[in-house]
């Protein structure tokens, strides 16, 4: 059949073998400095597709690359190497104007809800910037859409002229949501959006970004270093490790049984609210620096499971289940 | 069993431009000998400022207003500050949620460490010194002998935790209050820690106080929880009771808004509002405008009432 | 303590600032005086009892009105040349205000726009305008302007131009510093995200953030532009006679302090006043600016 050939579903955004190598050296030293041993990398190798309508949580602890991730793709940081195609374009084949005009297709949501919204400046400002830089109108008409998308967020025209600092935290996390919004993207990259909340403010906010998802169809990538929120909201789960992703599956089947031995002892150090905790294994050790990553599996010195070949080779990613991925040498010789 | 640490009516305002804030407002709480109390609540609960009135470290435009603390038979409230600080570290130790900015980044952990052993214990430097790297060792920190000549900022945020913690237990104290130990961790550190201060409990006889935002932290490590909302204690009791049979709605709403890993079906239901202004507070129930079962009885002072076992929670339908 | 950050009612951090300043009673005094010495400046012709350019070979050094030969009509004296030194006064306080406040604003402007550009753009930018601030925070700043006085001639644009060339040094240095922070603030990348502008983040994103270091920096600085501007005309490279400037009206009274010590010293005076002023007045603003002080 014809529908057969063309793909049912063409992926949103498609991420292949994305880098992000941070030059550390200052001044007169990128000139003579080694740029290997001083370049950190973030980012290091990520390839994954997002389905329109799909939520695709990203996990990891400080310092794995997670949001490096989400900015390289929305290029708010420059990409070392990599492709990254939102809707089948190319992002590295777009020019300055090219670049402005899809930023109103993909947005992002921060973590920090005091550092994302400037002191100095109104809700209105805030959330109406978006408009005034894409489609310029009178104020009147921007005030107009401010309110009705302030609305969407749980907040009203009462709130236009107030400034940040008269918010709370959750407040102050639907600005942010609606200053994303207001341009109607299609794919928001959701930086660890609840973190900086309460428990009881953390629910309001999840149970926002669900309605507004189902309303308007987004696509979201959700950064969050919280397993629990992580598996509430995605459809799909990608584990980072030391800039690259270990294992990538659906929600429910990675986090019932993980594949990746670093995401099993992620998911044991969870503390659990139910009953006394299962003997567990605890990691050991911190996580190596980015800056010289272990050769071969970058696991390897953490791993219970470690062998031979993890000190050298570094694992190739499998599939398997349908769907379900993993870079790890215990898998290479039994689904082959 | 008489109580460790007893707290009796303990309040504490800060006055500020914008009014009195009493960010503990009449709080009762009990710290049994070698138990661990867990004390939970969001940013804003009192939950920090109880236990600082405890060691006497509010400062000012903080000022405790009135009550108990009783401590070993001593009333701390009526110490003096010198009477405080030798019952600080020696007797009752607190670790801080922000490692990086409690510990002295111009000092070495060495000295840091070695300082208060010495403050409290009339040692020779070396003894005082080797008990420093025992400490260190203790605490699982690898090669000591180097690490202690490092400076704050050289560790990790798991390994500086650490290091607090080893300046915390310097003196062997028989009380830790860690506040917010590993919020600033991640889940994998966070586990390492929380393992290594049971484990000291245990090795030491020590009491602890957990101070957390995250009931999951607590509910895995502490005998008995302490719920605060808005400078009061509202539920209290064993941990399994209160996670299985809440009865504050702030507990229920809480544990029913909290993502769980066992049970990802089950929809996620937040509180509705937000915590209230400590500012020019009304005398009735402090939850009351975010509860879905408020009455009119609620609108007057609740008493912390008791329903068997220990189990205890700030609301009118206990009685009932 | 969110409750009591929401109770705030203040419509925007500047307004609270602002009325921090308004209750520290020495600064609100201090501003007082620096507005009475604009006001002087403003409608000195008004004020000035006599005229200023008018000498009276018969009242050559006359006294001050209380003391023994002085009359009220002139009442702080006369100088060398017979002229009101009352008058003078008031009209040396025209140079002072105008070589202060231009100077300033001049000096502000170029110095936040260099520091944004700097701070935001860095690159080349940055390492252009970094090393032009250090060059000429190298010179000393009385022999750089004598020697651009010299060089240019006296009249007052000269006085303004050669005082800028070093004055927007300290304003740059403060808000390329002000501007690394702000640029890594997640607002910046907000507005990065949707698409805004170079200059629309620095114009309104970030130019609001520094404007408080940015305005105490300013005020403080136009102590010493005055200080300047009174050397530089002390020295004769200034403003020129017979316009009356306190610093040539310093140096003017300097041979007869013995006999006639009321025509230097007054306009001395007259600067200490000012300089103290202004002085405490941005204090003040830096107390009521400057969060790290804050209680």
């Amino acid at each position: 059949m014809t529908a057969a050939l063309a793909p049912a579903e063409a992926p949103l955004l498609s991420v292949r073998d994305l880098r992000k190598h941070f030059d550390l050296r200052r001044g007169l030293r990128r000139l003579t400095g080694d740029a290997q041993r001083h370049a950190l990398r973030a980012v290091d190798g990520v390839s994954f597709d997002l389905r329109r309508g799909e939520t695709l949580g990203v996990i990891g602890e400080s310092g794995c690359g997670k949001s490096t991730l989400g900015r390289t793709i929305l290029r708010l940081i420059e990409p070392t190497g990599g492709e990254v195609r939102f809707d089948g374009v190319d992002l590295g084949t777009l020019d300055k104007a090219g670049l402005k005009a899809l930023r109103r297709r993909m947005q992002i949501v921060f973590q920090d809800p005091y550092a994302s919204l400037n002191p100095r400046r109104t809700v209105e400002q805030i959330v109406g910037l978006g408009l005034s830089i894409h489609e310029p109108r009178p104020a009147a008409a921007i005030r107009a859409a401010v309110v009705d998308t302030l609305g969407r967020v749980g907040l009203s025209s009462a709130h236009l002229q107030r400034y940040p600092n008269q918010f709370s935290g959750g407040q102050r996390q639907r600005i942010g949501i609606a200053r994303a919004l207001i341009l109607n993207p299609e794919f928001v990259v959701c930086d660890e959006p609840v973190s900086a909340l309460d428990v009881s403010i953390q629910a309001q906010i999840l149970a926002l970004l669900e309605q507004l998802k189902r309303e308007l169809g987004l696509t979201y990538l959700f950064i969050s270093h919280d397993l629990a929120v992580v598996a509430h909201v995605s459809d799909r789960v990608a584990v980072m490790y030391l800039g690259q992703i270990v294992e990538l599956g659906p929600s429910r089947s990675l986090l019932r049984e993980p594949a990746h031995p670093y995401a099993q002892a992620l998911l044991a150090a969870v503390p659990r609210i139910d009953g006394a905790p299962a003997a567990r294994q605890r990691l050991a050790g911190d996580v190596p620096s980015p800056l010289a990553p272990p050769a071969g599996c970058r696991f390897h010195p953490r791993c219970p499971h470690a062998m031979a070949v993890c000190r050298q080779a570094p694992p190739t990613p499998r599939t398997i289940a349908p769907g379900h991925v993993v870079a790890c040498h215990l898998y290479e010789g039994g689904a082959a | 069993m008489t109580p460790f640490l007893a707290i009796r009516d303990l309040r504490t305002t800060f006055h500020t431009r914008q009014g009195v804030v009493r960010a503990v407002d009449g709080v009762d709480l009990d710290v049994m000998p070698g138990e661990c109390l867990g004390v939970v609540g969001e940013s804003g609960s009192g939950k920090s400022v109880t236990f600082l009135s405890v060691l006497g470290l509010v400062k000012p435009p903080g000022r405790i207003e009135s009550g108990q603390i009783r401590f070993d038979g001593r009333d701390l409230a009526r110490l003096t500050p010198t009477e405080l600080r030798a019952v600080r570290g020696r007797d009752i130790a607190m670790t801080m949620q922000d490692a990086l900015t409690a510990l002295n980044p111009a000092l070495r952990v060495e000295e840091q460490i070695v300082e208060t052993i010495l403050a409290h214990d009339r040692l020779p430097r070396l003894a005082a010194r080797s008990k420093a790297l025992d400490m260190l060792r203790l605490l699982g920190i690898p090669d000591p002998e180097r690490r202690i000549r490092d400076y704050p900022h050289q560790f990790s945020g798991g390994m500086r935790q650490r290091v607090m913690i080893a300046i915390a237990l310097a003196c062997r104290p028989r009380l830790l209050i860690a506040d917010e130990p590993t919020t600033a961790l991640d889940v994998t550190i966070q586990a390492q820690v929380l393992d290594l201060i049971a484990a000291m409990r245990r090795d030491l006889g020590m009491s602890v106080v957990l101070i957390s935002h995250n009931l999951g932290v607590v509910a895995e490590h502490c005998d008995r929880v302490a719920l605060m909302y808005a400078g009061q204690v509202v539920e209290t009791g064993p941990t399994r009771a209160i996670i299985d049979r809440p009865r504050h709605p702030y507990t229920q709403g809480l544990l029913r808004s909290m993502p769980v890993l066992s049970d990802l079906d089950r929809p996620l239901v937040p509180i509705p509002g937000q915590v209230p202004s400590l500012v020019d507070l009304a005398p009735e129930c402090r939850f009351l405008p975010r509860c879905g079962q408020a009455a009119p009885e609620c609108r007057r002072e609740i008493p912390l009432l008791s329903m068997g076992e220990a189990h205890a929670a700030r609301c009118i339908r206990v009685a009932a | 303590m969110e409750g009591a950050a929401r109770a705030a009612r203040a419509d925007s951090i500047l307004a609270a600032n602002l009325q921090d300043f308004a209750r520290n009673r020495v600064a609100l005094g201090a501003t007082v005086v620096v507005a009475l010495f604009a006001l002087m400046a403003a409608f000195a012709p008004w004020i000035a009892p006599q005229d200023p350019y008018a000498s009276d070979l018969f009242r050559r050094l006359q006294p001050p009105a209380w003391m023994e030969g002085g009359e009220w009509a002139y009442p702080l004296g006369c100088d060398a040349l017979g002229r009101d030194i009352l008058s003078r006064v008031i009209y040396g306080s025209r140079v002072s205000m105008f070589i202060g406040v231009a100077v300033m604003l001049i000096a502000a402007t170029v110095g936040a726009l260099a520091g944004l550009a700097a701070g935001y753009l860095r690159g080349a930018t940055d390492v252009v305008v970094s090393r032009i601030v250090d060059i000429l925070l190298s010179f000393p700043y009385l022999i750089l302007a004598i020697g651009l006085m010299a060089t240019m001639g006296p009249g007052l644009g000269n006085i303004v131009l050669a005082l800028v060339i070093k004055e927007w040094v300290l304003p740059c240095r403060i808000v390329r510093a002000e501007t690394l922070a702000a640029r890594e603030m997640e607002y910046v990348e907000a507005a990065r995200a949707l698409g805004a502008s170079s200059r629309h983040i620095m114009l309104r994103e970030i130019l609001p953030n520094v404007l408080s270091p940015l305005i105490v920096v300013s005020t403080f600085r136009m102590a010493t532009i005055i200080i300047m501007e009174a050397s530089l005309s002390f020295l004769g490279l200034g403003v020129q006679p017979p316009v009356p400037s306190w610093g040539s009206m310093v140096a003017d009274g300097r041979q007869f302090l013995i006999g006639a010590w009321w025509v230097s010293t007054l306009p001395g005076v007259m600067i200490l006043v000012l300089v103290l002023a202004i002085n405490l007045a941005s204090q003040g603003l830096r107390d009521a600016f400057d969060p790290r002080l804050r209680r």
